[in-house]
């Protein structure tokens, strides 16, 4: 069963087109979207959650329309951003204020969480660090027992020890299967922890949607000598060229055989990297 | 609706703007003022606060999390500022009346009286019917809709203070006997509630069509 389905959302701005994105994340799974900084990954998610009105295209939540159930359907959402708010409240001040809307809140389950995360609920929310604050709102998010989490940019800012803990998080929500969690970032060796598929975005279009594993296949990472890669220079996304020869990234359709060229698996990183090159000249 | 209302005094909006009404409110008890003044410094120092705090607060980012829609959300924030407009008004009219026991009801400009307090409604209204229709344009940048209702203002309270001072026909009217002054209160009442639809009204529909 799919619990957030996206059919073809665009959205114009004066220098911007989100373009017919559309995909879907299987309940009790974590789905990394990812694309380098003003791809359209934030647009996206406003766009989910109606914040921004979309140009064209369909949410499905739940199996419910967006447009049409969207205060019922965001009372069984939790959404969690990279901003913080209210810095000199209280903890306990602002969940006081936030467990008002949301009716099945629990609060036995919001102080489980509080004492699993160690918050004090007496400290003002400057007080914490980033990581803390996250869990404080994964915290309010999973107490009015939230299906869907929707994570705009969560892990960024964090040290690398804080990011792994809150990818710890993550994945004990997940284990259960009730939860399933929309996770959009730029640091994608988080995903490569905790996601099991992924939605890459660049410019605004969709380049692929499906399991992370899949999409490693998809392509590989290729180097030679500047003399071999005229013989595929063609065929790349794009690539780099050094004093020692060339490194790119190809389809892994498109690899000639035949060669002496040397293919490697590709990181999510260098996925969208040479992605983010497509186009241009090769860097030097 | 209460809940979001809740949220405004609770979190978004800082004590100390539900006092200043209280406070400001002494200015009342200045003998022979321009009393207009105590009004103005909300359209000063409050609203010009409260909007910037919504920024420097996230504010934005908090309500995204909720259950809301964009009309609600809208409408919570004006009812705040309402809120904060009547006490202005309680404390104002409150403190005028012990002004006037002190120092009786004649002041050189317009009186502290029934037709006064009509006509600050009418001033509050003039604030709301500019300022909130062109800050919920975008429900971010407050400045230009500020200075405009500031402006707006100031202008119509020059315009009756002046007025006070150099027309015998106004204070025929406006300072003349109860019933004129009650009348002019009546009428001051209906274009405020009217005003004030519209301003909600319009408000709703240009954040609905701002995102």
């Amino acid at each position: 069963m799919n619990i957030l389905e996206v059919k073809n959302i665009s959205k114009q701005y004066d220098k911007f087109l989100l373009d017919n994105i559309s995909f879907e994340i299987a309940k009790g799974y974590i789905m990394g979207f990812i694309g380098e900084n003003g791809a359209g990954k934030t647009t996206t998610i406003n766009s989910i959650l109606n914040v921004i009105i979309r140009d064209s295209g369909s949410v499905t939540v739940f199996g419910k329309d967006m447009d049409e159930h969207e205060l019922e359907i965001k009372a069984n959402i939790g959404f969690v951003s990279g901003d913080s708010f209210y810095p000199k409240r209280h903890v306990k001040e602002v969940t006081d204020v936030y467990k008002r809307f949301y009716p099945a809140w629990d609060e036995e389950v919001y102080q489980s969480y509080l004492k699993k995360f160690n918050i004090d609920p007496s400290k003002k929310l400057d007080e914490l660090s980033k990581g803390m604050k996250m869990k404080f709102c994964i915290s309010l998010a999973l107490s009015h027992k939230a299906e869907l989490l929707i994570l705009d940019e969560p892990t960024s800012g964090l040290d690398p020890v804080a990011r792994d803990n809150l990818l710890e998080v993550f994945q004990s929500l997940v284990e259960e299967g009730e939860v399933s969690v929309l996770f959009s970032t730029h640091i994608t060796s988080d995903l490569e922890k905790s996601a099991d598929y992924i939605t890459f975005i660049q410019d605004g279009k969709l380049i692929d949607s499906c399991s992370k594993d899949d999409l490693i296949d998809k392509y590989r990472l290729v180097s030679g000598t500047k003399e071999q890669l005229s013989s595929i220079q063609d065929k790349l996304i794009s690539h780099k060229t050094n004093a020692f020869g060339f490194m790119g990234l190809i389809n892994t359709s498109d690899i000639p055989g035949n060669t002496n060229i040397k293919f490697g698996q590709p990181s999510l990183d260098d996925i969208m990297i040479y992605y983010a090159n497509k186009d241009k000249e090769a860097v030097q | 609706m209460m809940n979001l209302i809740y949220k405004e005094v609770k979190l978004s909006i800082s004590l100390l703007f539900f006092i200043l009404p209280f406070l400001l409110g002494l200015l009342m008890f200045l003998p022979n003022w321009i009393f207009t003044f105590v009004f103005m410094y909300f359209f000063w120092i409050s609203a010009p606060q409260i909007y910037s705090a919504y920024i420097a607060q996230q504010d934005f980012s908090f309500s995204m999390m909720l259950p809301i829609s964009k009309k609600e959300y809208v409408k919570s924030k004006i009812y705040a500022l309402y809120i904060i407009e009547c006490l202005h008004l309680f404390f104002g009219f409150l403190f005028g009346i012990i002004h006037n026991l002190i120092y009786g009801q004649s002041n050189l400009f317009f009186d502290v009286n029934i037709a006064f307090f009509g006509m600050i409604l009418v001033l509050f209204t003039v604030f709301n019917i500019l300022f909130l229709p062109l800050y919920f344009r975008s429900g971010y940048f407050f400045g230009k809709p500020v200075i405009y209702g500031i402006a707006a203002t100031m202008i119509f309270g020059f315009i009756i203070e002046w007025s006070a001072i150099k027309y015998q026909w106004f204070r025929d009217i406006f300072e003349g006997p109860l019933l004129t002054q009650v009348i002019v209160a009546v009428v001051s009442i209906v274009i405020t509630i009217i005003a004030n639809v519209i301003a909600l009204k319009k408000s709703v529909t240009n954040y609905e069509s701002s995102l």
